[in-house]
């Protein structure tokens, strides 16, 4: 299964949609914020289910909220600063997510979270929606990803695997009530 | 009755770009005061360029904005070539279009529905408006997406456009993609004319004061890269001129520079290019400036979000009509037009969103040794102020909150880029 670019536009037409969307965000040339796309990296390279769509949405936008429109389940893959060890992951819902936010003061630079709290408004959004969140060791400037966070990836792979086919998704921790997303 | 004591210190205007200040003080129903001041830091992009190898001019002159990163690039790219004596190919000149009409669509869109639709409908921003009226914040995002997918396809991504370079491209669309962004942007035309019925219904507020108005201008196409500097006061001037244009000044409460031409201010963006190049615009442009009662020459700025809705017209239909000649044509792969020599002054001017942008370097073997950028916000900010000056006494009958929010309305009409412009939103009441 390969990785697609946002180019097309499939996910706007309810027809075309895949029911279940891998999104991963991230940009691989600031070091640990490539996490995400290299965990879907990974997933391309495993034989998936039908139905299940990988995209690689780069740096989020806006438009984020239209890969998620009628999609019956998205998991997104994101790096995070959860303020835990480098290299930890958790699988986060959506509602254990806090999301609101007073206004939208930034609009030119807006991210997850915007295209998100834009989602929800619009009534777009998955009734299953998943993050797993992968703590970043440094996210400055260059590629490559740091040793604790790489080591991360085939866990965080398998467990995407596993909740694609249908097994247990690993413990989450819903209870806590705030993530800042990166 | 006239509110004889207004102030008003509106610190951050939201739904800009950046960071700026609205100061109004009027006492006994005179105005003392009437600033929009930028505080933002100046962000030393030309300092930056010094020293620096030409081919890295339009990477880190794309950095100066988010929105416009495909149009510094272009500017950056122009100078260097002129400096070079770099002539572009057909079919570079044909991509660098098309690519450009990719951000003024993403720039409008992004402008016209997120940041000035919530004033109109009364929705305090989008999210809210989202709610009341998700199938116009949908069309929004399917619009934009469309414009990001056009700018990735040509130049790699629209934030920040790394195939492009000095002398050409080092990527090409396949035919697939052109058909596809062709078969898209056709797609997209119900999108297109509900934008402009939208506009329609929308009363943008009523307020007139005459001005300069400068834009790019071409004999032959609706001009956004290259051509000569053109006033609806009279007089063209070639772009390597644009110092007698803008002739830049400091004031106190700015880090941002000022400009003024033949008046005390000129303004540029949108309107600016549709009052001065309004008869190159695509017929179903000038169909739908119709339609919105838009005619040149308008001289009220509120009305810079109804032309960009005409330039949203002109630009889907242009980029069709760019995507046949290219598809007529073929795309094949091209080496980069390599400089004539290693040293020279040269100037790039385009029309972007905002407005005209120009970028001037200085090369001597090889290496930046001097660099200016000249931003359209910072030439709007004398124009926004004086309409500002003489927008206030009309509204003093009204609450400040009113008062506060038209001027916000008014300084988002210009859809100011103010980080870019200090090298500019915040009203204040004093």
């Amino acid at each position: 299964m390969g990785v697609e670019t946002p180019s097309s536009d499939r996910a706007e037409h309810p027809g075309r949609a895949a029911p279940t969307l891998v999104l991963a965000l991230g940009n691989p040339l600031r070091g640990d914020d490539g996490a995400g796309p290299a965990v879907l990296q990974r997933l391309a390279a495993c034989p998936l289910p039908a139905g299940v769509e990988l995209i690689d949405g780069g740096l989020a936008g806006l438009e984020t909220a239209l890969h998620l429109q009628h999609r019956q389940r998205a998991i997104i893959l994101d790096a995070a600063d959860f303020g835990a060890a480098p290299g930890t992951w958790q699988r986060v819902s959506l509602d254990a997510l806090h999301l609101a936010a007073p206004d939208f003061p930034g609009l030119h630079a807006a991210g997850l979270r915007e295209a998100l709290l834009l989602g929800e408004a619009l009534g777009i959004l998955p009734p299953d929606v998943v993050l797993y969140l992968i703590q970043p060791q440094q996210t400055g400037w260059g590629e490559g990803l740091s040793q604790d966070v790489g080591a991360c990836l085939d866990p965080v792979c398998r467990a995407v695997e596993s909740e694609l086919r249908g097994g247990s998704p690993p413990p989450g921790d819903e209870g806590t009530p705030r993530w800042r997303i990166s | 009755m006239a509110t004889a004591n207004v102030k008003i210190d509106v610190h951050h205007i939201t739904r800009v770009e950046g960071h700026g200040n609205i100061v109004v003080d009027v006492k006994n129903g005179q105005l003392k005061q009437c600033d929009l001041e930028i505080p933002e830091t100046p962000r030393f992009f030309e300092a930056m360029l010094r020293g620096r190898p030409y081919m890295e001019s339009s990477h880190i002159t794309s950095r100066i904005c988010g929105i416009c990163a495909i149009g510094h690039a272009t500017a950056s790219l122009r100078a260097t070539e002129k400096a070079l004596g770099v002539e572009p190919t057909e079919q570079t000149v044909l991509l660098r279009k098309l690519n450009f009409h990719g951000e003024m669509l993403d720039s409008h869109i992004l402008h016209a529905y997120m940041l000035v639709a919530p004033d109109l409908l009364g929705a305090p921003s989008v999210v809210p408006l989202a709610k009341a009226a998700p199938e116009v914040v949908l069309r929004a995002l399917r619009m934009k997406k469309l414009a990001g997918d056009l700018c990735a396809a040509l130049c790699g991504r629209h934030t920040h456009p790394i195939a492009m370079t000095v002398g050409g491209f080092t990527h090409f669309p396949s035919r697939a993609d052109l058909e596809g962004l062709r078969q898209r942007l056709i797609d997209t035309r119900p999108d297109v004319d509900a934008t402009v019925e939208l506009y329609q219904r929308l009363k943008l507020p009523a307020f007139e004061r005459n001005t300069e108005f400068i834009a790019l201008s071409k004999p032959d196409e609706y001009c956004y890269i290259d051509g000569v500097i053109k006033s609806t006061d009279g007089g063209t001037w070639p772009i390597e001129d644009y110092r007698q244009v803008t002739n830049e000044t400091l004031v106190k409460h700015s880090s941002a520079k000022r400009c003024r031409n033949q008046r005390e201010s000129y303004m540029v963006g949108a309107l600016a290019r549709f009052n001065v190049n309004f008869d190159q615009l695509h017929p179903k442009a000038k169909s739908a400036a119709a339609a919105i009662n838009l005619r040149p020459k308008c001289v009220n700025p509120y009305m810079n979000t109804a032309a960009q809705v005409v330039e949203i017209v002109h630009c889907v239909e242009d980029a069709i009509r760019l995507c046949d000649v290219l598809l007529t044509r073929g795309v094949s792969w091209e080496e980069p037009v390599k400089p004539g020599r290693l040293s020279g002054e040269g100037t790039g001017a385009c029309d972007v969103p905002r407005g005209t942008l120009f970028h001037n370097y200085v090369i001597q073997d090889g290496l930046v040794s001097g660099a200016n950028c000249i931003i359209p916000t910072g030439q709007n900010l004398n124009n926004i102020e004086a309409d500002m000056r003489a927008l206030v006494p009309t509204l003093l009958d009204k609450r400040p909150e009113e008062i506060t929010l038209s001027l916000e309305m008014l300084v988002r009409a210009y859809d100011p880029c103010i980080s870019c412009s200090t090298h500019l939103l915040h009203v204040e009441y004093v």
